[in-house]
């Protein structure tokens, strides 16, 4: 059960985040799927957190092209879908943004991705759009724990609750109980 | 102003002197009351036991309190008891978790052994009257629990920020549920 797999370029392994949580922002509301992204403050990356990061944005590529996957099986969810896509956009270009300010390079999109689910109707679409999230929620967990930096751990941190919040909201429709776990992005 | 031996002081030489003695004596009685100005060293309290510095000590009390108020509230509003009882066994594991990585990091603590056996917890705590209330009292536990693993990661090590980083995301997932 993993989320999409970059087919031409495999970055290294990630995932994305999502945007806009409860996570980073305590303050924000019970939302997190519509709360904007803001880009972080530019500053430097380390090796390790360079690296979980462009892994990051490799996932939240993915999930940007996945979620077209999903949205041609899970008709009824079509607003949830364009919600948790355009928060994988969002989070997608503020990777890429702070990367590039910190001088880091950051990965193209590939053209497609192989994914682990043979998406054929509703519930194997349900199943694609919970690995998309688990795959983004693990791919954030790695950054923070890549990184000293509470700026990047922040920055993590939001797109690692929101991916868990959407993971959580899929396993609601799929009527998958319990629909939280109690560590998201925790191999 | 110093007079010869043997000659008589005038008045203003006297007044001069005695104004003199007068301000440092004001001055040795103010230093003497100063905070710096005694000579003996600063008696500092020392606490033996660094492991109760451990700043994830607030997030494990935290976590046991919204435990028993879970578990109150699972007994208190058996409408919603369904959905709070997963709730209630992700913050368990929180807890196991918060107590396991304080054993490692505190080895020499006893207190740690104990702990990271997960106990079980238990007390009384009081909850409102109404189920929305009862539900509205965890959503708020859960706002204020997130809040604190959240500022917690700033200054933990890695290992730690990760673990503060997964509990935060599951505490985002539990407000969706109940919103």
């Amino acid at each position: 059960m993993t989320s999409p797999t970059p087919t031409p370029t495999p970055p290294s392994s990630g995932s994305g985040a999502a945007p806009g949580s409860a996570g980073a922002s305590p303050s924000s509301s019970l939302s997190p799927l519509s709360t904007p992204v803001s880009t972080p403050p530019p500053g430097p990356l380390g090796p390790d957190s360079q690296t979980a990061m462009q892994a990051a944005l490799v996932a939240e590529q993915a999930a940007v092209w996945a979620y077209a996957l999903v949205a041609a099986h899970a008709r009824d969810q079509s607003a949830m879908i364009a919600d948790a896509r355009s928060g994988h956009l969002l989070r997608r270009d503020a990777t890429a943004a702070r990367l590039t300010a910190a001088g880091a390079s950051a990965p193209e999109p590939a053209a497609a991705y192989q994914v682990a689910v043979d998406v054929q109707d509703q519930n194997s679409a349900w199943q694609l759009a919970q690995d998309i999230e688990s795959d983004v929620a693990a791919a954030w967990r790695v950054v923070i724990g890549s990184s000293d930096d509470a700026e990047v751990r922040g920055f993590a941190l939001t797109g690692l609750s929101e991916a868990a919040v959407r993971l959580a909201m899929w396993k609601q429709i799929a009527g998958i109980n319990p629909p939280t776990i109690a560590f998201p992005g925790q191999p | 102003m110093s007079s010869a031996p043997g000659t008589p002081l005038s008045r203003r030489a006297l007044l001069l002197g005695a104004g003199t003695v007068g301000a440092a004596a004001v001055l040795s009685s103010i230093a003497g009351c100063n905070y710096f100005g005694s000579d003996d060293p600063p008696t500092p309290t020392v606490d033996l036991n660094p492991s109760a510095l451990d700043p994830i000590n607030g997030l494990i009390a935290t976590t046991r309190l919204h435990l028993l108020r879970l578990d109150a509230a699972i007994a208190a509003d058996q409408a919603d008891a369904a959905k709070l009882q997963p709730l209630r066994d992700d913050r368990q594991q929180h807890l196991d978790a918060l107590t396991a990585e304080y054993a490692r990091s505190n080895p020499g603590d006893p207190n740690a052994t104990a702990a990271a056996t997960g106990a079980p917890v238990s007390g009384a705590v009081a909850l409102p009257g109404t189920p929305q209330a009862i539900v509205s009292a965890v959503r708020g536990d859960t706002a204020t629990a997130q809040v604190q693993f959240t500022d917690a990661i700033s200054t933990a090590s890695r290992y730690r920020a990760a673990l503060y980083g997964s509990i935060a995301a599951s505490l985002a997932s539990h407000r969706a549920v109940l919103a």
